[in-house]
């Protein structure tokens, strides 16, 4: 049995990985992680202490975003000398192996700490450096993986009959952390968009159920692996995909949706981790109908509220929290979860649990409640 | 007067604008500024203020800032009819706003050698002067660390 938690964290992206054997061990994966406002914990730690994980297996950070990585230092701390391997985006062999590099990559977020006047960049930027020390002085630069490839396996401790396989970024992208930080002006003046062309993305496949978990990776880098993969005369065909970048345009355009899903009979999950408000993209809820994908959101999309009292006005407003949800603005400030955290279990088959069932327009729910 | 703080890296990453003056509680994120009748869409800003280190800064107006007519391009220093940005004691005017949707401004590569926008703080504002509107963007230097966060930073650094 294999269930993959995708935690609400309001803006940003925290998974856990629990898989059972048929031996009935457990073991754990963390990939990425966030803090929503108001938290001090990162919830995925919450996760593992409910599960009853005392071991992980990997902790992989997808790319080096805050929204992806707040909340693993406290982990790694949690389960220190009890994590098996960590894996990232591509940081290159040169800055790994060599503690000279490794330090100058530290100073980088140094540099970002004294650059700044934002207590949250200041405190990421600390913790990134501290997510180095841990990896380091605990887990071992031996056990730290930034693997590419367009089909590239991967081997966590435990997960033996999960396939693994790292689908981006593609090795152009290896040398780019390399490179800027050997730079005059470093990493911190890289364009922002960089980060995402070396976000991982990675297929996770068990009992001929295929999720592919999205990362960040931004439409290019999808074609450029849909040029890959066909001429092997083979399709992704994901049974569930954790969108990629929270829903994005940039990461989820009608091409890269189509190639992900497929031409599957089956509806496909699609899990959209955002905050609602910035993302996700409207056009990625119509691109999802295109594709027969059925958006499971974390947080209420501010797209959907206008839209459901146009096409159903009548609807009855006490009806449910559905309804009610739909009654309130939405602003950064005012979000509203809509499938709140959401698992996917899979086994012979595929089921999903959420942790607020409200009816969606979008997969066709709503009929049900109209009067 | 409404008045926006924010960090450029901070919207970049995704994170939520936040007030430090408290007439914000009232024109907070995303909501309308009805004496000026315009909106900015945090939204916008959140995917681009990213691009600040590349020298443009996009904010996404729902009506015209200028809703009667196209009001004359501000010349660099004698006018706020239209954007102005501050930089310390530097003040540049950005292009003037009078149609709907996305705008792109176009801010000046850092006067100050060596700087980047990135984590720099801006605040924007409506400021009205001479008759004319205009939208204020302010920006400001990091403060220096603290001799305790500088103590901390180094005794991360020392474990490298």
């Amino acid at each position: 049995m294999l269930s993959i938690y995708f935690l609400n964290v309001r803006h940003g992206d925290s998974m856990v990985i629990e898989y059972v054997s048929d031996d009935g061990n457990k073991h754990y994966g963390v990939i990425d992680s966030n803090i929503p406002p108001g938290s001090t914990d990162p919830p995925a730690l919450d996760i593992l202490k409910q599960l009853g994980a005392n071991r992980i297996s990997f902790i992989m950070i997808t790319h080096p975003d805050i929204d992806h990585f707040r909340g693993i230092y406290k982990i790694m701390e949690y389960f220190r000398n009890n994590i098996d391997s960590f894996y990232s985006f591509p940081i290159g062999r040169h800055i790994k192996s060599d503690a000279k590099k490794l330090k100058k990559y530290a100073e980088e977020y140094a540099k970002q700490i004294k650059g700044t006047d934002s207590p949250l960049i200041k405190s990421a930027s600390k913790e990134f450096i501290k997510i180095l020390i841990e990896i380091k002085d605990n887990i071992g630069i031996e056990n730290w993986y930034d693997e590419t490839g367009y089909c590239n396996d991967i081997f966590p401790r435990g997960f033996n009959d999960v396939i693994f396989k790292i689908l981006l970024p593609d090795s152009t992208t290896k040398s780019y952390i390399f490179n800027a930080i050997q730079s005059d002006n470093g990493l911190i003046d890289e364009p922002k968009e960089r980060n995402n062309e070396i976000s991982v993305a990675l297929l996770v496949e068990y009992k001929n159920h295929r999720i592919i978990l999205g990362g960040d990776a931004p439409n290019k880098k999808w074609l450029l692996h849909q040029n890959y993969l066909s001429k092997q005369g083979k399709k992704l065909d994901a049974s569930a995909i954790k969108l990629p970048h929270h829903g994005s345009k940039e990461g989820c355009s009608l091409e890269s949706l189509q190639y992900i899903a497929g031409e599957r009979a089956e509806r496909v999950y699609g899990i959209i981790s955002a905050n609602g408000v910035s993302h996700p993209h409207f056009d990625t809820i119509k691109n999802c109908q295109e594709t027969n994908i059925g958006p499971y959101c974390t947080n209420l999309s501010k797209h959907c509220r206008p839209l459901i009292r146009e096409v159903y006005p009548e609807i009855d407003p006490e009806l449910s929290r559905t309804v009610r949800l739909y009654e309130e603005d939405l602003t950064e400030n005012n979000i509203a979860p809509c499938q709140g955290n959401i698992t996917l279990n899979i086994d012979n088959f595929i089921g999903i649990d959420r942790q607020y069932e409200n009816l969606c327009l979008y997969r066709g729910e709503f009929d049900s409640i109209v009067l | 007067m409404a008045f926006f703080e924010n960090t450029a890296s901070d919207l970049g990453t995704g994170t939520h604008l936040f007030a430090t003056d408290e007439t914000l509680e009232t024109y907070s994120s995303g909501e309308n500024f009805p004496k000026n009748g315009f909106h900015i869409e945090p939204t916008a800003i959140q995917e681009t203020v990213t691009q600040t280190n590349r020298g443009a800064l996009r904010i996404a107006f729902e009506a015209p800032v200028f809703p009667d007519a196209a009001p004359p391009r501000p010349s660099r220093k004698d006018s706020v009819d239209g954007a102005v940005l501050k930089i310390g004691d530097v003040s540049v005017l950005c292009e003037v706003y009078t149609s709907l949707g996305e705008k792109r401004i176009s801010l000046p590569r850092p006067l100050f050698p060596g700087s980047l926008w990135k984590g720099w703080t801006f605040s924007m504002r409506i400021r009205e002067e001479m008759g004319y509107r205009g939208l204020e963007i302010i920006f400001r230097e990091p403060k220096p660390l603290t001799i305790e966060e500088e103590n901390e930073l180094q005794s991360l650094m020392d474990c490298f």
